[in-house]
């Protein structure tokens, strides 16, 4: 098990905030996602979890318990946290990797095999020699991301990585993240924030959803669905033809919410997840978005 | 050479990561080459014949400010790539041994930088005892010192001594605005077989006095004189000491009533600036201390203080995050303000209190001040980053406080130097001469910085490294 907490409570005075967790349990090669609303505890909670914060609770990292005597120094030297604003970096992309590796204890003469084994794992060879700030937000975070992994770390602690991403470096970031679980060299958990529910969602084998402080939902994401005995759908028709949605939801007595130009509309789970979609289709809607999501934590937001 | 220097930056950079921060093949060999220029600038520095001495001197002080800007700009060079390099993640990732060595690195470093301006006036020094022998040149000035007057005479006679208010017996008399005047320095006795001399300077450390000498010791100080005189620029235009002897004795009298009319009653010498210039400049050379500043031991002394400042200040900004840094100093300037304000004010309400115990309040203050500090960078409830912006003014305070409480501790024993008005009741005892206690500030000072580094090297580590109190 590369992490295990406990009862984790942390609680903020002045502003009165306490975010609690029952528990979290990262093992190897596992993705989990935390999600919530802004201010409700994600960045707490990864700070807790990447040992930057303090918490009362039991946590324990690579089957050591953690107690005052503990060696942080050689915890977070398996531990790779990427905070949501990266540091910058000097001088070129290329030296700062080198040096961390130096500083890592890789030996001088496989120095240069190995970064251009993380360097084209991750697609950034073509930048290698470039400095800070000539390349995008998106190489930043996967620069960073492969100045982590040269140490080899543990547990990937990963605060918002996929804010200020397009969607396609979104994916390639994901798409990278698995990869490196996949390295049987070393195992490895990773845990990382987002609003990007969809993209997490289909990475994550575990999803931790938090609402102001609390740890609302904690699983994998299918047993969200069976939780409950209803499906749970994201609507967007043509604007012209909202307010017959809305008289057409009350005529049949389904629930619905709004989130803005959205409609979340729940129905119990009689028929297949399609039978909606069919029969806005039948009632002559213009169907802009729609979206399943009764296995996804986008059902507890307006909850 | 760019190559090769990418060479060695390379290997640096892969094999010795912590050298390679510290830009060890960057600023070794740029010092080491501006010492070099610089050094060999003061050697290249001519001294046949022997320049005059102020010009020498100003040469190197204009040397040494030339270099002050340049010295500026290696010190910020080196500063700002150990910001951008050896930043809290990898410095934090050092073990506490390294971490100090880091410390004593910047402390030589520091220390090579900013001696960069002196180098000049130390070779040129070194060269200056080299070619000049001074050994040779302390026998020959004690001959010279006596055959001098022989040939150099100045402000040597009044004309009319029937004006003076007051003659005296040992051969001054008072003028009538008051000033002492001499007269009469070279003159035969009364029996005609000796003379009486002036013995004045050659360089001015002669105790000036009347002597009287036989004729024949008189001509044998002026064989001597003409002996040594041409080694230092001082060759002479009467050569027979009989002669020299009589056209003394026959010399008008001058009347020297103000100074804008001094001038010699007597010069044989060729060149009597240049012979002045040389005895001047032998002198200057063996008193290294009014030579060039850069010679004497209380410069660096003092000078030692400002290497350490700068390197406790660049390993503190190694160690904390650039805010912290700024509130740190902040905290540094801000304490001693209260602490002057409130001194000032305990000052006012004691003002009667004598020397001995205003030192020994001072101290009691002192310390009190950084007892308050200590406390609010050790005391778990005020918030991490408030505890370490006091523990970055206790890292800086810990050495000049300790300085502080010694200096204050001589004085509060020193009352027998105070004030006769003072003195009363008072308990003199200096466990130490005043030279130890100044060495004693220097080696606390140094001392000091480096446990205080040390301690709060583990300090920053702790804070950042552990999990935070927020």
């Amino acid at each position: 098990m590369i992490f295990t907490a406990t009862n984790i409570v942390k609680q903020y005075p002045r502003s009165k905030f306490q975010l609690q967790v029952p528990n979290i349990t990262l093992s190897e090669g596992a993705i989990v996602g935390v999600v919530g609303e802004n201010g409700n505890g994600k960045t707490t909670l990864l700070n807790i979890v990447a040992g930057e914060l303090e918490a009362s609770g039991s946590l324990n990292y690579f089957g050591e318990e953690v107690k005052q005597d503990t060696d942080w120094s050689a915890l977070k030297s398996k531990i790779a946290f990427i905070p949501q604003r990266i540091p910058r970096w000097y001088g070129s992309l290329i030296q700062n990797l080198k040096l961390k590796a130096a500083l890592d204890g890789i030996p001088a003469e496989e120095s240069d095999a190995y970064l251009d084994e993380i360097l084209s794992f991750l697609g950034l060879m073509d930048y290698k020699h470039l400095k800070w700030t000539e390349i995008s937000t998106g190489y930043r975070l996967r620069f960073e991301l492969a100045r982590m992994l040269i140490g080899k770390p543990n547990l990937l602690v990963l605060d918002e990585p996929l804010a200020n991403l397009d969607i396609n470096t979104q994916q390639k970031f994901l798409s990278d993240l698995k990869n490196i679980l996949q390295d049987k060299s070393y195992s490895t958990a990773v845990i990382l924030s987002s609003q990007q529910l969809h993209e997490i969602e289909t990475v994550s084998d575990h999803m931790i959803f938090l609402r102001k402080g609390e740890s609302v939902f904690s699983g994998a994401v299918n047993e969200l669905e069976a939780d409950h005995d209803q499906f749970v759908f994201e609507v967007q028709v043509e604007a012209a033809d909202k307010a017959r949605l809305l008289t057409y939801l009350q005529a049949n007595n389904l629930t619905y919410g709004a989130t803005g130009e959205y409609l979340q509309v729940s129905i119990d789970k009689t028929g297949t997840s399609n039978d909606f979609l069919s029969d806005l289709i039948k009632e002559g809607f213009t169907v802009k978005y729609y979206r399943n999501i009764s296995k996804s934590t986008k059902r507890l937001f307006n909850q | 050479m760019k190559a090769y220097f990418n060479k060695i930056d390379h290997h640096l950079l892969q094999k010795y990561p912590n050298l390679w921060v510290l830009g060890v093949h960057i600023y070794i060999p740029i010092i080491l080459a501006l010492y070099l220029v610089i050094g060999i600038a003061g050697l290249l520095y001519p001294l046949n014949p022997l320049p005059e001495f102020y010009r020498y001197r100003d040469f190197f002080e204009n040397t040494s400010v030339t270099m002050i800007l340049p010295t500026i700009l290696l010190v910020v060079i080196f500063i700002i790539r150990q910001v951008k390099f050896n930043s809290k993640r990898v410095h934090l990732s050092l073990p506490y041994k390294q971490q100090f060595l880091v410390f004593l690195y910047f402390i030589f470093l520091f220390l090579s930088i900013t001696t960069l301006p002196f180098v000049g006036n130390i070779t040129a020094y070194i060269k200056t005892t080299i070619v000049l022998d001074e050994a040779q040149f302390s026998e020959d000035v004690k001959i010279m010192q006596k055959g001098f007057v022989h040939f150099y005479l100045e402000k040597s006679y009044v004309d009319d001594p029937e004006d003076c208010v007051e003659a005296e017996a040992n051969g001054f008399y008072i003028d009538d605005y008051g000033d002492h005047r001499s007269y009469k320095r070279y003159e035969l006795n009364d029996t005609k077989d000796s003379l009486i001399v002036y013995r004045h300077f050659v360089d001015y450390s002669y105790n000036n006095d009347l002597d009287t000498i036989s004729l024949d010791q008189a001509y044998r100080e002026i064989d001597s004189f003409i002996a040594l005189s041409h080694k230092y620029q001082g060759d002479v235009t009467k050569v027979d000491p009989l002669q020299i002897v009589n056209a003394n004795l026959k010399t008008d009298r001058f009347y020297t009533k103000f100074e804008k009319n001094v001038r010699p009653a007597f010069s044989y010498l060729q060149d009597y600036g240049a012979f002045d210039n040389n005895i001047n400049f032998h002198n200057k050379v063996i008193n290294k201390g009014s030579f060039f500043f850069p010679l004497e031991w209380d410069f660096w002394r003092g000078y030692m203080f400002v290497t350490l400042v700068l390197a406790i200040l660049l390993i503190i900004l190694c160690s904390v995050n650039i805010a912290e840094f700024g509130w740190g100093m902040l905290v540094v300037a801000l304490h001693p303000t209260v602490f002057g304000i409130v001194a000032a004010l305990v000052a006012f309400l004691f003002r009667d209190v004598d020397g001995e115990n205003a030192s020994t309040l001072g101290m009691f203050l002192l310390l009190l001040f950084t007892a308050n500090a200590y406390f609010f960078a050790f005391n778990k409830r005020f918030k991490p980053a408030l505890r370490r912006a006091f523990a970055i003014a206790c890292h800086i305070y810990t050495p000049v406080v300790a300085c502080l409480l010694i200096v204050l501790f001589k004085e509060a024993s020193d009352c027998c130097y105070f004030d006769a008005s003072y003195r009363q009741n008072c308990d003199c005892f200096l466990p130490f001469t005043r030279n130890q206690y100044n060495l004693m500030t220097l080696y606390t000072l140094l001392i000091g910085a480096l446990i205080s580094t040390y301690f709060f090297g583990r300090y920053y580590k702790k804070q950042y490294v552990n999990p935070q109190i927020k």
